[in-house]
């Protein structure tokens, strides 16, 4: 190593000495080398910070579960309990088992109730409400008193043809799937947002498996009326074997309420088993790379 | 050469370790499973034991009372749901079987026993089991007069919810409103009554003999604030604004400018009102101190602003206003004129009555949608516009309860040809309607729920 050094800095000496210059291409080829060198260097640095930024920005937004906003641009046309009731193929609630013996079940609902269930049948077939006088263009004051002193008027049967009940079509026949799919549309709910590059199809893959997850745990997620007030949340880690069966369930993050984390790792166990795992993912779920945040 | 190609290879070692390095800390996959569903706990009430000196008016108050109780309990249906048991065939309660309530999946047991006192004294004693525990949870011993029985009953109602849930219930609330029962065709006569909230024990507070509108009562209890429409010629009328005491009934008019004097909702310090005048000309919200009578201005826009509603820290206050050509729901700051207005909705054709819940972060409201009102929900700031009331008559005039879990209002239905009938109605906060809280009491408006 000496020798070749001394042997370059001797060419450089007897340049010097003798005006005799190395040729040009010589200067230019080592030149090229070192910037070479230095750009690739810079380019392998340059993926190493941004990976490990992407990788960190990954395991924070890997919550397979992301919020949509819908803005409203008119006033909603279906109620919020309809909306509630369109199936999302999940069971709505654990059926009540009455009580056997001398136990009947409860007749005290509110008098009431029974009255409005009758009086919207009437409704239905009845006159529809109606504001007899036209909106005038006046003031604001004016369009309240408007609307305070509505009177009732009732169309003549006769000449009404009967209403269709919404639920019909053209052809009168019930809930249609069309209809199912508006209401489905009509619905605000929390999407699914998958994350993958087209360089990563592993992940893409292990992703779109643990998005079906969480409609699996969700019905056996019930909690009493006093817990559910307390607005907790704790981290379940699972292990699955290849047939997609937990294997093995601990709390990664606790709640601090032992009654809270015990339900959520029941609603587990409840849940098991999931969907088999495939070969290119079934490492980081068998390594128990899969963690139920409850809620989030 | 060969130093150049050593180099190399050292730095692609170097990057490859720690590559692999930062694959290994990314860490395990985090995945949402969302908000729990409600567990129902199941509960029964049974009928009382209740000793043999007790008369038989006695008997029927404390089997009343326990009605009552499974009344209270079934509002909540969300949370609980009531079975019914035998009647007992004893006059002592027994020792509680908590093995055999757990193999019927009961949660909570409750036992009512009843002897009589001194007097017309009853002494009550209400025992709350937690069955799953396997022990006693709460009891409630109470002395009561056949008269103050139901107060007792909710007031029991109220301590085991509490206990159960661990916050307050609507169980000792009450409701007031306007009727026109006293009407006299064709004379019109509108007053304000006071009812517990489920629609029983109702109280007449006013006695004017006019049109009384919008009451809206102090967070104390102690006062009454409503608008008045006084008599004359019609281009002529005021609305005057009246406070009334509420123990002593001493009424005195607070307000009568020129024009209307409505809307009025006390402040939460109870020294102060917020209220709609236009003596200016144009509808404004000011603030009235109760003591010396003066004004401040909250709004001050050329359209038209009226309909105020405070949240209880007094930090937002939401009104109806045109000042976008349509009557739309603004907010904004009550400690300052014009201060921080937000515009919160958007759409509708005339949107009215916004109300805040109790925590100020909701806004329940009516719109008119072709051919009636109906009501729905906002958050405070604007978005989650949901839709509660649908083919349920004409709803308006919405209030939140105490503890934000129901909506009470007014729905108009039809009763022939010529006649709608106005009731209240309770739902809860999603729009599931529990049924009327008034029957032929005349037509029943403009709710507002208290629990003082």
């Amino acid at each position: 190593m000496k020798k070749k050094w001394r042997h370059k800095l001797t060419i450089h000496h007897n340049s010097l000495l003798t005006g005799f210059t190395p040729p040009f291409f010589y200067y230019l080829k080592k030149s090229t080398l070192m910037h070479l060198l230095v750009i690739g260097c810079a380019l392998i640095t340059g993926k190493i910070i941004v990976e490990n930024h992407v990788n960190l920005v990954k395991k924070n937004l890997q919550m397979i579960e992301a919020s949509v906003q819908v803005d409203m641009v008119a006033m909603p046309k279906y109620t919020l309990k309809e909306l509630q009731n369109v199936s999302t193929g999940a069971p709505a609630s654990t059926p009540v088992t009455p009580l056997a013996e001398n136990v009947a079940p409860v007749k005290e609902v509110i008098k009431a109730k029974e009255i409005v269930q009758e009086e919207e049948k009437k409704s239905e077939n009845a006159s529809i409400f109606k504001v007899i006088e036209k909106k005038k263009h006046g003031n604001f004051l004016e369009k309240l008193k408007q609307m305070s002193s509505k009177k009732v008027i009732v169309k003549n049967e006769k000449n009404e043809r009967p209403e269709k009940n919404e639920d019909q079509g053209l052809n009168g026949e019930k809930v249609t799937a069309l209809k199912k799919l508006i209401l489905a549309g009509n619905k605000q709910s929390s999407g699914v947002a998958i994350y993958g590059s087209s360089k990563d199809s592993n992940l893409t893959s292990f992703g779109q498996y643990i998005s079906h997850i969480p409609d699996r745990v969700r019905p056996y997620w019930r909690l009493p009326s006093f817990l559910m007030n307390k607005k907790l949340k704790c981290r379940v880690r699972i292990w699955l074997n290849i047939s997609g069966e937990v294997t093995r369930s601990e709390i990664y993050e606790t709640s601090g309420d032992d009654e809270y984390d015990k339900r959520a790792l029941d609603a587990v166990k409840s849940a098991s088993p999931f969907q088999p795992l495939k070969e290119d993912f079934k490492d980081r779920a068998m390594d128990g790379d899969i963690v139920l945040g409850f809620p989030i | 050469m060969q130093s150049i190609l050593t180099l190399f290879f050292l730095m692609f070692t170097i990057s490859y370790s720690l590559k692999t390095n930062a694959e290994e800390n990314a860490g395990p996959t985090v995945v949402a499973v969302g908000e729990a569903n409600l567990d129902k706990d199941k509960m029964i009430i049974q009928d009382p034991y209740s000793q043999n000196n007790l008369s038989e008016a006695q008997k029927r108050a404390v089997l009343e009372m326990t009605k009552l109780l499974r009344n209270d309990f079934s509002f909540y249906q969300k949370k609980f749901y009531l079975v019914e048991a035998l009647p007992n065939n004893t006059l002592v309660r027994p020792a509680t079987n908590f093995d055999y309530w757990a193999q019927k999946n009961v949660h909570y047991l409750v036992t009512v026993a009843a002897e009589k006192e001194k007097g017309d004294q009853i002494k009550l004693t209400v025992i709350l089991d937690d069955i799953k525990a396997k022990k006693q949870r709460s009891m409630q011993t109470k002395m009561s007069s056949i008269a103050t029985i139901r107060k007792i009953g909710h007031e029991i109602s109220d301590a085991f919810y509490r206990d159960i849930v661990g916050k307050e219930s609507i169980f000792k609330s009450k409701i007031i409103f306007v009727s026109d029962r006293n009407s006299r065709s064709p004379r019109v006569v509108k007053e304000v009554y006071m009812m517990d909230y489920d629609g029983k024990n109702v109280v007449q507070l006013t006695s004017q003999g006019g049109i009384a509108i919008s009451p809206s009562m102090s967070l104390d209890g102690k006062s009454l604030v409503y608008s008045m429409i006084s008599s004359g010629e019609i281009r002529k009328r005021n609305h005057n604004l009246y406070l009334q005491d509420i123990k002593s009934h001493e009424t005195k008019i607070i307000s009568q400018k020129e024009g209307i004097n409505s809307g009025a909702i006390f402040m939460p310090t109870g020294k102060s009102i917020a209220l709609t005048l236009t003596m200016s000309g144009n509808a404004e919200i000011y603030e009235m101190n109760l003591e010396n009578k003066e004004l401040r201005k909250i709004t001050n826009h050329f359209a038209s602003d009226v309909d105020p509603s405070v949240t209880p820290d007094g930090s937002l206050m939401t009104f109806l206003s045109d000042r976008a050509g349509k009557a739309m729901i603004y907010t904004l700051d009550p400690r300052g004129e014009e201060k921080e207005v937000k515009r919160i909705s958007y759409v509708g054709q005339f949107n009215a009555t916004p109300r805040f819940s109790p925590d100020g972060k909701e806004i329940v409201f009516s719109s008119w949608l072709e051919n009636s009102f109906d009501l729905f929900r906002i958050s405070s700031t604007g978005d989650n516009l949901v839709r509660l009331t649908k083919n349920f008559g004409s709803n308006e005039d919405p209030t939140y309860s105490n503890d934000g879990e129901f909506i009470a209002f007014t729905s108009q239905r039809i009763i022939s040809r010529v006649k709608a009938e106005q009731n209240i109605y309770i739902m809860d906060r999603d729009g599931d309607i529990l049924g009327a809280i008034t029957a032929g009491f005349g037509n029943c408006t403009s709710p507002r729920w208290y629990n003082f």
